[in-house]
C-alpha cells in the first residue's frame, strides 16, 4: 500500500488576526478623531505652514535689515546705496524652505521731493502668498567715503587746547609698549607712534587718543609700522568722560584690536580709528568710523541702534563730511478709523438649510 | 525517570472568532468613550476656543503678509464669526475655499454653541489685528454650551486668546 501524500498543513499564526483587527480598530479611531477635529487639524496644519514661511520671510528681512543696520552703524553710505540697488533689482533674495518657496522683494515707496528721505517696502512671501511685509524708512544723506586717516573726524581744536593744556585733567602718555592690568584710570591716554598699549581688566573713564590726533596733525598716509595700537586682551571698559563728551577712542592713524576670546570690551562713546576689530563679545554705544572696513562680531551689541539717528560726539570736528544716517523699521499702528470697513462687515444671510438655532432676537 | 512535556496546540493562541469578539467589544467601548468625551460641554468649548484661535492666527498671518489690518468679526445674534480683510470682505477659508465664516450653531461640529457676549470696547464686536501682530484693543467674549460657560480673553499686546 502506497503511503498517502498529504500536503503539509499551512502554518497559521494565531496573532495575525489580532494584528489585523487591532490595526483596523486603531485606524477607525484615528479617522473618527480626525473627522471630528478636521477643521482645526487642517487650519492648524496650514497655520504651521504659514508660520514656517513667515519665519523664513522674517529671517530674510532680518538679514537684509541687519546688513542695512550694520552698514549704517559703520557710518558709511553703504546702507542706503545698497538698499537703492536692491530696489533697482527687484527680487533681492530667495530661499527654499521645507514647505514653500520664499522670495523677498524690495519696492520703493514714498520718496520726498528733495530725495533725502525714502520709504521702502520690503516683502518676503512664499508661494502661498503668506509671509511678511515691513516698511523701512531711511534718511538719505550725502556721506563722503573715507580713504585716508585725515578725512576721518578729528578732535575739536578749541576743546583739545582747553583739555590737553589743563593740568587738572590727568594725562598718561604711552611712548613704548605698555601693558595695563587691573587699572582704573580717569583721564586722557595718549598713545604715541609705534607704541602698543595692552589692556587687561582695565576701566578707563575718559578717552584714548593717538598723539597725532591730540596734536591735530593726522597725516593722510598710513604706516602700519608707525601706527599706534591698542590691544585688549582681557575684559575692559572705556567710557567717555565730561571733558571729551561722547568720545571714547580717537586714533585716525591707529589700530584698535579686541580679538581674543577674553577680550570683552565695553565702549561708551564714538570709536574712530584706521581699523577696529572686535571679534569677541561686548558692546559699543557710539559710532564706529574707520578707513579700513572694521570687523564687528555679531556678539558685540550696539545699544540704541535703529531707534533714532545717533548724534556724534560734540568733541569732534566732523569736517562737514559726516552726518548721521538712520535706517529703521516703521511700525504701523492700526487705528479704529482704519478698521471701519472691518467693523462694518455684514454677515451673509443664513440659508434655510443652515438654520442654526433661529428665532434668537438680535442683540 | 524521563519526563515529557506535552504541548497542546489548541492552547497555543486564540481563534480568530475569539479575537474578533474581543476587538469588537473594545471598539464599541472605545467609540462610546470617545463619543461621550466629544459630546461633553468642556470638549465642545475647547473646540470653540481652538476655532477662535485658528481664526485669529489666520488673521494675524494675513496681516503680517499684506501689511494690512485684518479682523475676526463676531455676530452674537447668529452665533457666527468671520475673518475679514481691511477692505471689509471676508477672506478665503483655507478649508472650504469659500468665505471664512464659521457658524457655531451649524450642522458641522461643534453645533449648538451659544455666543453669549462679545466685548472689545467701544461697541466693537471684532478683534482687529495689525501687521505688528498686536490687537487694536483687548476684550473678551463669552461662549456657552448648556450650563457650561467659558470666557475667552484677548491679550491686545500679543493678540492671543486665553480661556477661563
Amino acid at each position: 500500500m502506497l503511503p498517502m501524500h498529504r500536503d503539509p498543513e499551512p502554518h497559521r499564526d494565531p496573532e495575525a488576526g489580532f494584528t489585523v483587527v487591532a490595526i483596523l480598530l486603531l485606524v477607525s479611531v484615528m479617522a473618527s478623531v480626525a473627522a471630528t477635529f478636521s477643521r482645526h487639524v487642517i487650519v492648524d496644519v496650514q497655520a504651521t505652514v504659514v508660520s514656517d514661511v513667515t519665519q523664513d520671510s522674517m529671517a530674510l528681512l532680518d538679514t537684509q535689515l541687519e546688513y542695512a543696520f550694520q552698514s549704517q552703524r559703520l557710518g558709511r553710505g553703504v546702507a542706503v546705496s545698497d538698499l537703492d540697488g536692491a530696489v533697482d533689482s527687484g527680487v533681492v533674495g530667495s530661499s527654499e524652505s521645507s514647505m514653500d518657496r520664499t522670495t523677498q522683494d524690495l519696492a520703493l515707496g514714498e520718496l520726498s521731493e528733495d530725495g533725502t528721505r525714502a520709504r521702502l517696502f520690503t516683502r518676503a512671501l512664499g508661494d502661498g502668498g503668506q509671509g511678511a511685509t515691513r516698511l523701512i524708512e531711511t534718511v538719505r544723506v550725502p556721506v563722503e567715503m573715507t580713504t585716508a586717516p585725515d578725512q576721518l573726524p578729528g578732535l575739536d581744536a578749541d576743546l583739545a587746547r582747553e583739555v590737553l593744556g589743563n593740568a587738572k585733567f590727568e594725562r598718561m602718555d604711552i611712548t613704548t609698549d605698555t601693558t595695563l592690568t587691573g587699572v582704573d584710570f580717569t583721564g586722557v591716554i595718549v598713545v604715541h607712534e609705534a607704541a602698543v598699549l595692552t589692556l587687561d581688566d582695565v576701566t578707563i573713564h575718559g578717552t584714548i587718543l593717538s598723539s597725532a590726533a591730540a596734536d591735530g596733525a593726522v597725516d593722510s598716509s598710513f604706516s602700519a609700522f608707525l601706527a599706534p595700537r591698542v590691544v585688549v586682551t582681557g575684559p575692559s571698559r572705556i567710557e567717555s568722560a565730561d571733558f571729551f563728551p561722547g568720545l571714547a577712542v580717537l586714533m585716525p592713524d591707529g589700530l584698535f584690536y579686541a580679538e581674543q576670546d577674553d577680550s570683552r570690551v565695553y565702549v561708551k562713546g564714538d570709536m574712530i580709528a584706521f581699523f577696529v576689530g572686535l571679534r569677541s563679545v561686548g558692546s559699543v554705544d557710539g559710532h564706529i568710523v574707520t578707513v579700513e572696513e572694521p570687523y564687528i562680531a555679531s556678539a558685540v551689541r550696539r545699544p540704541g541702534s535703529g531707534r533714532e539717528p545717533r548724534a556724534w560726539s560734540t568733541s569732534l570736528d566732523l569736517h562737514g563730511a559726516w552726518t548721521p544716517q538712520f535706517v529703521a523699521v516703521v511700525p504701523r499702528v492700526v487705528t479704529l478709523e482704519e478698521s471701519a470697513a472691518i467693523l462694518a462687515y455684514t454677515f451673509p444671510v443664513k440659508t434655510s438649510s443652515d438654520p442654526g438655532k433661529g428665532g434668537k432676537p438680535t442683540r | 525517570m524521563h519526563t515529557m512535556r506535552i504541548h497542546d496546540r489548541r492552547q497555543a493562541g486564540f481563534t480568530l472568532v475569539e479575537l474578533l469578539a474581543v476587538a469588537v467589544i473594545i471598539g464599541v467601548l472605545a467609540m462610546i468613550a470617545t463619543s461621550a468625551w466629544a459630546d461633553s460641554p468642556e470638549s465642545r468649548l475647547d473646540l470653540v476656543q481652538r476655532q477662535v484661535e485658528d481664526a485669529l492666527d489666520h488673521a494675524k498671518a494675513l496681516s503680517r503678509a499684506n501689511r494690512e489690518a485684518h479682523g475676526v468679526v463676531f455676530e452674537v445674534s447668529t452665533e457666527r464669526l468671520a475673518v475679514v480683510g481691511e477692505d471689509g470682505l471676508a477672506v478665503e477659508d483655507p478649508l472650504s475655499h469659500g468665505d471664512y465664516v464659521l457658524d457655531f450653531t451649524g450642522p458641522q461640529y461643534p453645533r449648538n454653541i451659544d455666543l453669549v457676549s462679545v466685548d472689545f470696547g467701544d461697541t466693537v464686536q471684532a478683534i482687529v489685528v495689525g501687521p505688528e501682530g498686536r490687537a487694536l484693543s483687548g476684550g473678551s467674549l463669552v461662549v456657552s454650551f448648556g450650563d457650561a460657560q467659558r470666557t475667552l480673553t484677548l491679550d491686545s499686546a500679543t493678540a492671543t486668546i486665553s480661556g477661563s
